[in-house]
């Protein structure tokens, strides 16, 4: 039998896209820091 | 939302959402030739023709896709916060649209350059529409797959709601 507050833990998928969406942000944050990328990179 | 509006909205959306999916796999093909062709002309007329594709198809189908997903989602019972899996798809489109809207600057760039007789087909090719129109491709797949599996779980506000009846 499942915990009573089973059903009011947040999904595991949920969590994977919430690792996954958090990681893709940090990557972007970084390459536009160092320069490499952003709009107007070819202006 | 009465049935038959239910039904109308929900093809604008599918419409609009697998449009857009389409259109990004377009550019991205273009994309890939542009980065991999050794005809000049081919390579100019690849990023010439991604500008006015993104502008006139790729832009207003994702504004058409984040519209019609507002519509659906609040005219029916799945709501806009009250399920995991429209969150994801809401943070998804907005990311998306935001991304494009701040592309186009870059696109006009490649369209001008590619405009130039002087600018060479080495200095023109650029990898940066085949990585954001993969990434694109990749995030709408995800949206489409989660409006086809509805994958559960409820969030703390949907639980709030469905106690309240």
């Amino acid at each position: 039998m499942l915990p009573p507050r089973a059903d009011h833990a947040t999904p595991t998928w949920v969590k994977v896209f919430a690792v996954v969406g958090a990681l893709l942000i940090v990557a972007v944050v970084v390459l536009l820091v160092i320069g490499g990328h952003g709009p107007g990179r070819h202006a | 939302m009465q049935p038959r509006l239910r039904k109308l909205a929900l093809t604008a959306h599918v419409s609009a959402s697998v449009g857009w999916l389409g259109a990004v796999a377009g550019v991205l093909a273009l994309a890939i030739v542009g980065l991999a062709s050794e005809d000049t002309q081919t390579v100019r007329a690849v990023y010439i023709a991604m500008e006015p594709i993104a502008w006139f198809v790729v832009l207003p189908l994702s504004l058409a896709s984040l519209l019609t997903g507002l519509v659906q989602s609040l005219g029916t019972v799945w709501g806009l916060f009250r399920h995991y899996w429209v969150v994801a798809k809401l943070v998804i489109n907005l990311v998306a649209t935001v991304i494009l809207m701040l592309y186009m600057r870059t696109l006009g760039d490649l369209a001008d350059s590619a405009s130039q007789p002087g600018v060479s087909t080495s200095d023109l090719r650029d990898p940066s529409p085949v990585l954001h129109a993969g990434v694109a491709l990749v995030l709408l797949l995800t949206a489409t797959t989660l409006a086809v599996y509805k994958p559960p779980g409820v969030t703390p506000y949907g639980r709030r709601r469905a106690a309240r009846g």
